[in-house]
């Protein structure tokens, strides 16, 4: 593939499936490249938040800082499609999407990481975060089962 | 507002009429007209069933069509409401208890409510899949039906697998909807026919689903005593209450709006669940109805499942649900439907449909808003 049609899907990809926020959540984006899983807190009150807001604190007024979650979380619940509704998206299917909440207190969805079948998969499981890749540019949240990850990295 | 307030708006209202469309004929004839049209040819029907002349209409409420639209068409004028709504569904309480708020206070006398839906049209959350926010998107999820297959999967997990229990509702609506002339799906539904129809967002199936289709239905509201003859059904209770979710799910299953707008709608109206002879759930997808009788105390927690299992919402069961087959098999108007259904049986006027005891019907919704009303003759 010549390299201005890849840069072509890229950004079709981004385009197309991700939430237009570079502007004010570029910590959410930029983590998930890292591996990391960035949400906003509210230092008055404790709060976290996600998905993230523009808006300030509804409860203090004050603005919404970036923090580095622990990304762990226990599985609440998951859906897994066996047909893709959106033509060009990179992921094939069936794919699942959990909902799991973090150690944070807030609940989030995650892709699940091809590493983890979702055979293994039981409500109140613990969870790592994981970005999932769309592409070499796009990254999603995402979800491996705890320890998953790691035996991965063993072999 | 205080119960003693809401309580005053008990009775005063009643449903002189209701009219639906003929949604498997619109199905075989492609669906080809506009809301508006539909709605007017709804409107003209339950004008003739509430035996009321079109200019009598001085409020119009309308859903997913537009009132402006449907109020020239139909050359009605000096219109003292008029409202639209975006869907059915969660708006349907509040236009009830706007309507008894205008003939109470005589500021409207005849109030009709038209929901039309039509795929000449666009409109919002019909159910198929779609980005309801733009952080579902990139992980390509499928709008309010994931998750609702993500809140069954949990459900299952927290009081045992309730598959049967989603087989028996998408069958019970479909055994009535065979009963039923205008149903869009009439073929009868086997428990094997449903187990193997294919996945869609898993654990759901393609029989857990509304359906999408094209339709009208209206209700006339008048005073309860300006209702002559025995026709009139009462409107003795309505209640709504919104817990916001970020996403479509809730960790409880939507039990604490169903139980506060079951404690309002019970009390206003003077009855219980118990009292109950027929409901009307909305069943954007089968869950819903699991989640709406516990929510609405026809059962404890965790006991829908066994109670649907057990035939107890069968036409024949102690609870009949659905009467006219659902959103699932007659058609999808947004819970408005429904309502028209639990006229019709009250009534004593549903046909084939017609169950043996029907004196008391509760419509219900259990969503991030969840709602209903409570309907006798």
């Amino acid at each position: 593939m010549a390299l201005n049609e890849t840069d072509t899907a890229e950004l079709d990809i981004s385009k197309q499936f991700l939430p237009q926020t570079e502007s004010w959540a570029e910590p959410l984006w930029s983590g998930l490249h890292r591996g990391e899983l960035h949400i906003q807190k509210c230092e008055p009150c404790g709060s976290f938040v996600y998905p993230p807001v523009e808006e300030t604190c509804p409860q203090c007024t004050a603005a919404y800082s970036w923090h580095r979650a622990s990304g762990t979380g226990r599985l609440w619940s998951w859906v897994t499609f066996h047909r893709s509704y959106y033509p060009g998206y990179p992921l094939a299917s069936p794919y699942t999407v959990l909902m799991v909440e973090i150690e944070e207190g807030v609940r989030m969805l995650g892709s699940l990481d091809a590493d983890t079948s979702v055979e293994e998969l039981q409500c109140d499981m613990t969870m790592k975060f994981k970005p999932v890749r769309l592409s070499d540019d796009v990254h999603i949240p995402g979800f491996v089962l705890l320890g998953k990850e790691r035996s991965r990295l063993e072999t | 507002m205080s119960a003693e307030s809401r309580n005053r708006l008990s009775g005063v209202a009643s449903i002189a009429g209701v009219a639906t469309s003929n949604f498997n004929e619109l199905k075989e004839l492609g669906n080809k007209r506009s809301p508006t049209e539909l709605a007017t040819h709804a409107i003209k029907m339950a004008l003739e069933d509430a035996d009321t002349e079109a200019g009598e209409i001085d409020g119009l409420i309308a859903m997913s069509v537009s009132a402006e639209s449907v109020a020239l068409r139909m050359g009605l004028s000096d219109l003292r409401l008029t409202m639209d709504y975006p869907y059915g569904g969660r708006y349907i309480a509040p236009a009830l208890e706007l309507s008894a708020q205008y003939l109470h206070s005589n500021s409207a006398n005849t109030i009709v409510v038209v929901l039309a839906l039509s795929k000449l049209a666009t409109y919002s959350d019909s159910g198929a899949p779609g980005g309801h926010s733009a952080f579902e998107m990139m992980h390509a999820m499928g709008g309010p039906a994931s998750h609702s297959a993500m809140m069954v999967r949990r459900y299952s997990y927290e009081y045992g697998d309730c598959s049967t229990a989603l087989s028996s509702v998408a069958i019970s609506n479909r055994a009535n909807a065979t009963l039923n002339p205008v149903a869009v799906f009439r073929k009868p539904l086997t428990e094997n026919g449903y187990f193997a129809s294919k996945l869609i967002a898993e654990p759901l199936r393609l029989f857990d689903y509304c359906m999408v289709n094209d339709g009208a239905v209206a209700i006339v509201i008048r005073r309860t005593s300006d209702v002559s003859g025995n026709r009139g059904v009462v409107v003795g209770g309505f209640a709504s209450s919104t817990y916001p979710t970020v996403h479509y799910s809730a960790e409880d299953f939507y039990f604490q709006q169903c139980r506060s707008a079951a404690t309002s709608m019970f009390a206003m109206a003077g009855v219980t669940a118990k009292d109950v002879d027929i409901a009307e759930v909305y069943d954007n997808y089968t869950p819903s109805v699991l989640f709406a009788l516990e929510g609405f105390g026809f059962v404890g927690r965790g006991e829908a499942a066994d109670f649907v299992r057990d035939g107890q919402i069968r036409r024949d069961g102690s609870l009949p649900l659905n009467t006219g087959g659902g959103h699932t098999s007659e058609s999808y108007m947004q819970g408005m439907n429904l309502l028209a259904n639990a006229v019709r049986q009250l009534r004593n006027e549903a046909g084939a449909l017609q169950v043996s005891q029907a004196n008391v019907a509760a419509f219900m919704y259990a969503a991030p808003t969840a709602g209903g009303c409570v309907l006798w003759r």
